[in-house]
């Protein structure tokens, strides 16, 4: 029931900033669009319009990524797993039109905000990779040898920043992209045969 | 290929060696930002008028506008050109008797990641108004600074490799210390050369030059 309440806030938090950008969204906002009450949102986040905008970007931070991980699953491996990864995040962060309109119109507050969110995404995607790391080693296709938490802290970090700005790589492209994975996040780690 | 807007690239360098006329306007441009930076250290960004930028460099606020202009957004984008530049001189004073590339990308990462770190006006921003500063680093803001390093990275590593492998070596290493600025902890210490060989010889390798390279 609770949690159940919390997601229809975020989620009328969310339209309403689709609606009227960060800025401009109150709490009177979001609870008549959540169809709860001014006391129901303090309730429930006692930081007030702050705390809920905030978690609600987190929310939806979540939610990206979460979209990645069931995307990719079934991958066979970490190699495909990164691969697969990229086409799912390159793929929604193109389309994901509020993020655009965020980042041309409050660029500072939603980055502002973004930035406490990947803090917390990136200790999930380090988790996720650690776990894959070690059942490669097991799998014998990565280096028994490797530091897992280094390895995966940084892979982590990494494919966060190529996923905000590829650079010069076309993530759309299988070719490049499958040589990105293979230079910059795999050649170091994987048992040389 | 992904692309999420944030800042229009800065103006890139002008090429070939500078004027004297180029000289001068290059280090008036560097005195006012270290003067914004200072500025920004001391009272924060959000309190510092062009009037304490002014006086901290000992100018006319005229001469800001003329020579760095669009305000407060312009400055910022003068502010990190020119912290970049200042990062890249150290690197290239700590890379000096490397024997490998590893060993001169393992010293790049520490002192950028050091120089970062001991920036008490970027740490401000960083702590206070991370908004500010974020749009330079993050989506397709990042891309002037990585042209910037691309730019560079022969300075640091052309004797070793191509300046194409250079460029990838100098991405490489602002992927990694910004990865790291932005979100800090874990179990790298950046500032620790030792945990950067570590880094270094695991996962940085010299690949051929592709169709990719030079895109």
């Amino acid at each position: 029931m609770s949690l159940g309440t919390r997601d229809r806030i975020f989620a009328a938090a969310l339209a309403c900033i689709d609606a009227d950008g960060l800025a401009a969204t109150s709490v009177e906002d979001i609870a008549r669009r959540a169809g709860v009450g001014r006391a129901t949102i303090y309730r429930h986040f006692s930081g007030g319009r702050e705390q809920v905008l905030s978690e609600t970007i987190t929310w939806e931070v979540g939610r990206f990524f979460a979209s990645i991980e069931e995307a990719i699953a079934d991958a066979p491996d970490l190699t495909a797993k990164i691969d697969g990864a990229f086409v799912a995040g390159g793929g929604a962060l193109a389309d994901h039109a509020l993020l655009h309109r965020l980042l041309r119109t409050e660029p500072e507050a939603v980055l502002g905000e973004l930035a406490v969110a990947t803090d917390l995404v990136l200790e999930v995607i380090v988790a996720y990779i650690s776990t894959e790391l070690e059942h490669e080693v097991l799998a014998g296709r990565v280096r028994a040898d490797l530091d897992p938490l280094m390895a995966a802290d940084h892979l982590g970090r990494l494919f966060l920043s190529y996923l905000g700005n590829p650079g010069r790589w076309d993530l759309t492209d299988r070719v490049q992209r499958a040589e990105l994975v293979r230079t910059r996040f795999m050649a170091g780690i994987l048992v040389r045969t | 290929m992904t692309s999420v807007k944030v800042l229009e690239p800065s103006n890139s360098a002008a090429s070939g060696a500078p004027t004297s006329t180029q000289r001068d306007a290059s280090d008036l441009t560097a005195k006012i930002c270290q003067a914004f930076l200072v500025c920004i250290a001391g009272k924060g960004l959000g309190s510092t008028s062009i009037d304490d930028v002014a006086s901290e460099a000992g100018c006319a606020r005229a001469t800001i506008y003329r020579v760095i202009p669009g305000g407060r957004t312009g400055l910022l984008i003068a502010a990190v050109d020119h912290s970049l530049g200042v990062i890249v001189d150290a690197c290239a004073t700590a890379v000096e008797g490397s024997a490998t590339i590893h060993e001169a990308v393992a010293r790049s990462v520490r002192t950028a990641a050091s120089t970062l770190s001991d920036s008490a006006a970027l740490q401000r921003l960083l702590a206070e108004e991370p908004g500010a500063i974020l749009p330079f680093l993050s989506f397709d803001g990042l891309t002037p600074v990585l042209h910037r390093v691309a730019q560079w990275s022969p300075k640091l590593f052309g004797r070793f490799v191509t300046d194409a492998q250079a460029g990838d070596a100098g991405e490489w290493v602002a992927r990694v210390v910004l990865g790291h600025l932005r979100t800090p902890g874990g179990p790298i210490d950046l500032t620790d050369l030792d945990h950067c060989r570590r880094l270094v010889d695991t996962f940085f390798i010299i690949t051929p030059e592709s169709p990719h390279t030079n895109l």
